[in-house]
């Protein structure tokens, strides 16, 4: 198996990240240049934001307060939750970053203890994208499915805010809490047409992401524009070399980094 | 999907002789009575550690549905404590209770000779995966 990634599951220098967008069958390519945080990737963020007072709905339909901070009260579940960080560029939401940062992804690994709460993610923050059959049924933390537990890879793109739901389908109050291994990468888009389709025909490893993003939003359709000047390269069968090279080569006109 | 590995810890009320020990850990803000497994998971319970002042009989029960006003309890499980001391069991199996629908739940209860309440305690390895 190719290496693409390290031991802690983050792209080494060098290597390739591709986030697939199922809603659009479109993925980014990104090579990873760097990452700024090498060495330093684990970040433990404590307890959930949840602060006592604030009011969660529950899964029998009633609404619960939060009995002390970062406690997630029995049978309840969050709406979407942004992590604060004091001093960062957004300092409600630790991974959000302007369109300035364009050359900046966060790949980012959650870890939340106790490890069978459920979690799912809002792109952008209020917008769930957990779906079933096209859009019959909406999927999440607050149904039966539509969530893992205790796990979330996400890869943080620029000028979108996510939301983290987390749901807590027991009988007690648990004290949860947030682990992150992240890279702040610096990436670049090849300007190799050549090289994005075998990228995205997996003859050229890569590591793969795929995005939550059942439902493309205006807001999000419209921050990829601004961020990259495209919405992401067409995934196109091996036959469809021809056509693939033809489009690839005329988005890669308008991509900005 | 991640487990997680928690010692819960109860005790009796030193007063009565039987009872429904209210559970405790470092991850619960407050004690339950009785800990409702997450829906398709399942609790494991690796070790037993049970010690006290006296005769007791802890019973580790589990119901298929916690959420009715009047649960139905059936014995899994039951450690004995014959007398003032400590017994400790550590289990190569498991005790595996499921969750089908989400409403599966367990409890420990304790009983003790009749006019000899003592103060008696449990601590229980559960694994949830």
């Amino acid at each position: 198996m190719d290496r693409v990634v390290d031991q802690l599951g983050l792209v080494i220098e060098g290597e390739y990240l591709t986030c697939f967008i199922p809603s659009t069958s479109r993925a980014f390519v990104f090579r990873v240049k760097s990452r700024v945080n090498r060495r330093y990737e684990e970040l433990f963020y404590g307890p959930l934001p949840l602060s006592a007072g604030d009011t969660l709905p529950t899964y029998e339909g009633g609404s619960v307060s939060v009995p002390a901070d970062g406690v997630i009260p029995a049978r309840s579940y969050t709406e979407g939750l942004s992590f604060p960080m004091s001093g960062a560029y957004d300092e409600g939401d630790m991974w959000y970053l302007s369109e300035d940062y364009r050359d900046r992804v966060f790949h980012v690994l959650q870890y939340v203890t106790p490890g069978f709460l459920r979690v799912d993610v809002e792109i952008p923050v209020g917008v769930s994208q957990g779906r079933f059959q096209k859009d019959k049924i909406v999927t999440g933390v607050d149904k039966d499915f539509g969530f893992s537990r205790g796990f979330y890879e996400i890869v943080h793109l620029p000028r979108i805010h996510y939301g983290y739901r987390y749901g807590n389908d027991t009988n007690i109050d648990l004290y949860a809490s947030v682990r992150f291994v992240y890279g702040e990468y610096i990436v670049e888009i090849p300007r190799s047409a050549n090289l994005i389709f075998d990228i995205l025909t997996r003859r050229i490893p890569s590591h793969w992401v795929t995005m939550p993003l059942n439902v493309m939003d205006p807001t999000v359709e419209m921050s990829l524009n601004t961020v990259y000047g495209i919405t992401g390269f067409p995934v196109y069968r091996l036959d469809q070399r021809d056509a693939a090279l033809k489009e690839y080569e005329s988005l890669l006109r308008g991509v900005k980094i | 999907m991640t487990s997680e590995l928690i010692t819960v810890r109860g005790e009796t009320d030193g007063a009565s002789t039987s009872g429904t020990v209210s559970l405790n850990s470092d991850l619960f803000y407050g004690g339950v009575s009785f800990l409702r497994i997450p829906r398709g998971m399942t609790a494991k319970i690796w070790f037993k550690k049970v010690s006290g002042e006296g005769e007791t009989l802890f019973t580790l029960q589990y119901t298929y549905d916690c959420t009715v006003a009047s649960p139905t309890w059936k014995d899994v499980e039951q450690e004995k404590l014959s007398s003032k001391g400590e017994l400790s069991i550590e289990k190569r199996r498991p005790v595996i209770l499921r969750s089908l629908k989400g409403t599966e739940a367990f409890r420990v209860t304790w009983a003790q000779p009749t006019g000899s309440p003592a103060k008696a305690y449990i601590e229980l390895g559960v694994e949830i995966e």
